[in-house]
């Protein structure tokens, strides 16, 4: 069996690096973004299995880029995990209402981290619960 | 001859005699006739001297003269009115001697006088001293048995204080009404027997009103904000019924529309009855203060919201750096990068510790904003203190151990669960817990107790006592203080920011607790603090009374949410079940339906409760809508997540009209406890 692919958006590249040493050590493998646009370009060339994606991104930042994955249809499905050090409070409600599967404040412990990860792949396919349908 | 003579003597005697006596008769009566006149005379002296005398004692000026001017009587109220004597002043021309000048022609006078017999003015006079007087003067025509005028009798009165007085009154009345109008007060009075108002030019100024006077009361409070007039009105009430007065601020329309903000004095005027007859008051436009407190305001929060978002900035931005040491340590640590010896491995705890100590100062930091900008939230429920506290003790073992310090509990089993926020009550307890380990030596112990208050049988009493370092009497009232450092000198120990028993104090009180401390310095400090033991009537209380009855029937729906198993790690579940919460939420109807909060676990699953005020259909109705938005999500199906919805009526509604809302709130508690709590709820609830 292949290893589940993660694509890391991130534009910090120590914490790019960071990922894919502890990604890499815990059998993922992995591919990256700096910006908002190479975000929408790296998931469709790789489809990955789940996106780690930073809030704090030039050329439009994360919910920009929660809301370009959820119009495109072959991305709309795919686990996004937010992972930012912006406060919780606020942007995680955000996040979550734009489609995200979790919220993550940096800095995280790799432990709580990777078991998001295994969480999330466990659950395939399976979109959050999705306001618009309460509505309807 | 002799004899004739003697006769003759004889009857000349007797005549003598009688006529003698008569004169006699005569003088008597004439003298006493005499004696009579001269006592009338007498009398009429006194009366006349008596007359004089009052008219000296009258203090109007009371001059007779004749019809050629000349000084007949001169009053002793005269000479002490015009300076001059009654023996200067007599056979002197009355006009020469006084200067007199009049408000109407001489001649004018005069014949009106003629005419009347009577004339009423105003002359100005001057006195001995040269001093003007103005006297109200009044003359009356005395005229001769022929009919032909004879005398002129005067009565002056000075009015010179008066018109000066008058005078005096007419510029202070301007002075008030000039500065009225340049500090824009009106001034207005309301008549209450009429109920007309009458308004100065400003107020018609300051309402953009044409000026009617008397005007109707209802005209102005036409324009007044409807949501303020029974405010002003009961304002008004007030000071009429006290009798006092008062103050009010309101919303006007003007003519054209404009919102103005008016603040207004008012007091009453009371007649001789000490019946309240009129309200009199000022308004002033104050509008323009009104907008630039607005702006003050709004200065104020755009300051809050500047610091708030440098702050969030400020821990973002050193979030970041330590994000990626934080990675690169952990990965150093977890032997990724090639196999640590012990001491490197010891080196990177300590810089890990360091991380760590550094990433929840930018966390206080943060709490801190939000505790002040109102946008920390406490999610209330019913949280088991054995299990918090295990929980934590298990958390914070091993940082203790590290310092050799014996982290110990002690409470009852059957400790009632208290209403807090599971989240935030950790949070008191780590930020009161790691000070615990950071201010007790090695060797030292640390205890966690909990206990129902002894004083207080509705809060739970949590103490969190140390052998450390303590502190003083005077320290002590100030450590909850925001910012608020123990200065030490002999501490190794880091400061920290000083924030984290401010946020303890701050949590505690939302949560309606209490938090203080005991210390002795060398010995060691006790934390305490409450928090409420969980009630279903603290709980529903304050939602029913806050409202009329929403229905006359309460029913219980019972929702059994079966979590699939790769949702088992806390953390999962807790989300997971936010979400539960979160959606339940959206099926409520907001004024009618109650969530309770997290009660009670069953094995299968989580539980929640909802109250609603609707009759069976109704219920059922919700009951259908929650199942329905539940097997809607995709989720439910392919993780294997289970619902169960059920419901009952609770049977003591409708209750009679007049029962007490304590009487009731038992009532509808007891039923849910009992529904709640039951065993086999297959058996309460129908499905």
């Amino acid at each position: 069996m292949s290893n589940k692919k993660i694509l890391i958006v991130e534009d910090d590249a120590d914490v790019r690096l960071g990922y894919q040493v502890l990604l890499k050590a815990n059998n993922y493998d992995t591919c990256f973004a700096g910006d908002s646009t190479a975000a929408v370009r790296e998931a469709r060339k790789h489809q990955p299995d789940v996106i780690l994606l930073d809030l704090g991104l030039p050329a439009g930042d994360g919910f920009i880029v929660l809301e370009r994955f959820h119009n495109i249809i072959e991305l709309a499905l795919i686990p996004v995990i937010v992972v930012s050090a912006r406060a919780t409070h606020g942007n995680k409600e955000r996040a979550l209402a734009a489609g995200a599967r979790a919220y993550i404040q940096k800095p995280w412990d790799d432990s709580w981290l990777l078991a998001s990860i295994s969480q999330i792949l466990d659950q395939p396919n399976t979109p959050r619960l999705d306001p618009t349908l309460i509505a309807s | 001859m002799r004899v004739r003579n003697l006769l003759r003597l004889k009857a000349y005697g007797d005549y003598y005699d009688k006529y003698s006596q008569t004169l006699e008769r005569e003088v008597i009566a004439r003298t006493a006739d005499l004696v009579e006149r001269s006592n009338v005379l007498e009398q009429q002296a006194v009366v006349l001297a008596s007359q004089a005398a009052l008219l000296d004692l009258a203090q109007d000026a009371i001059v007779v003269r004749d019809m050629q001017g000349l000084v007949l009587f001169w009053s002793r109220g005269a000479e002490v009115m015009y300076g001059w004597t009654s023996r200067e002043a007599l056979g002197r021309s009355a006009y020469d001697l006084l200067h007199a000048t009049f408000s109407e022609p001489i001649e004018l006078i005069e014949s009106t006088l003629l005419r009347k017999g009577q004339w009423e003015g105003e002359a100005v006079h001057r006195t001995s001293g040269g001093t003007e007087l103005i006297v109200a003067s009044r003359w009356t025509l005395q005229r001769g048995v022929d009919g032909a005028p004879l005398r002129i009798l005067t009565i002056d009165n000075d009015i010179t204080g008066r018109k000066q007085a008058d005078s005096d009154r007419r510029i202070l009345t301007q002075r008030l009404s000039l500065a009225t109008a340049v500090a824009k007060v009106g001034v207005w009075e309301w008549d209450l027997p009429t109920n007309m108002l009458t308004w100065d030019a400003t107020m018609f100024d300051i309402y953009g009103m044409s000026p009617v006077v008397p005007m109707a009361y209802s005209e102005w409070s036409a324009v007044v904000h409807q949501e303020d007039l029974p405010a002003v009105e009961a304002s008004l009430q007030r000071v009429i019924a006290e009798k006092g007065d008062g103050t009010s601020e309101f919303r006007i329309f003007t003519k054209n529309g404009a919102v103005r903000n008016i603040s207004a004095v008012e007091r009453v005027v009371l007649d001789e009855s000490m019946n309240v007859s009129r309200v009199i008051g000022v308004h002033v436009d104050v509008t323009e203060r009104k907008d630039s407190e607005l702006a003050l305001e709004q200065n104020g929060r755009d300051q809050m919201r500047f610091k708030d978002e440098f702050l969030s900035h400020v821990s973002h931005e050193l979030r970041s750096p330590l994000t990626a040491i934080k990675q690169f340590t952990s990965i150093l640590l977890s032997d990724v990068a090639g196999r640590l010896n012990d001491e490197q491995r010891q080196y990177q705890q300590i810089v890990l510790k360091n991380i760590h100590q550094l990433q929840s100062m930018i966390d206080d930091l943060l709490e801190v904003t939000h505790l002040e900008t109102g946008k920390l939230t406490i999610e209330s429920e019913s949280v088991s203190v054995p299990d918090a506290v295990t929980d934590i003790i298990n958390t914070l073992r091993g940082s203790a151990r590290a310092k050799g310090v014996t982290l110990t509990s002690d409470f009852p089993p059957d400790l009632p669960p208290v209403q807090a926020d599971q989240t935030r009550l950790r949070q008191i307890l780590i930020i009161l817990l790691d000070n615990a380990i950071k201010f007790t030596p090695d060797g030292g112990s640390i205890k966690i107790r909990a206990r129902v208050h002894p004083q207080d049988p509705d809060a739970v009493l949590f103490e969190v006592s140390d052998t450390g370092c303590g502190i003083s009497a005077d320290i002590a009232e100030r450590l909850f203080e925001r910012l608020y450092q123990v200065p030490r000198d002999t501490q190794a120990s880091r400061k920290g920011l000083g924030l984290g028993l401010y946020i303890c104090k701050e949590l505690i009180i939302r949560q309606s607790g209490q938090i203080w401390v005991k210390s002795e310095p060398e010995k060691g400090s006790t934390f305490f603090f409450t928090l409420p033991i969980f009630s279903l009537s603290n709980l529903m209380a304050p939602l029913l009374k806050n409202d009329q009855w929403p229905s006359e029937s309460a029913a219980l729906v019972m929702i059994t949410v079966g979590l699939p198993k790769a949702l088992s790690s806390r953390e999962s579940r807790q989300e997971w079940s936010r979400e539960v919460r979160n959606l339940l939420q959206r099926c409520l109807l907001p004024d009618m339906d109650v969530l309770l909060p997290t009660m009670s676990q069953a094995a299968e699953g989580e539980r929640f409760f909802v109250v609603a005020f609707a009759d069976e259909k109704g219920a059922s109705i919700l009951a259908n809508r929650i199942r329905r938005q539940f097997e809607r999500l995709p989720s439910s199906k392919q993780t294997g997540l289970t619902i169960k919805v059920s419901h009952r009526m609770l049977h003591s509604f409708p209750q009679p009209l007049g029962t007490p809302i304590d009487a009731m709130v038992s009532s509808l508690v007891s039923h849910l406890e009992v529904a709640i709590n039951s065993p086999n709820h297959a058996g309460v609830f129908h499905e």
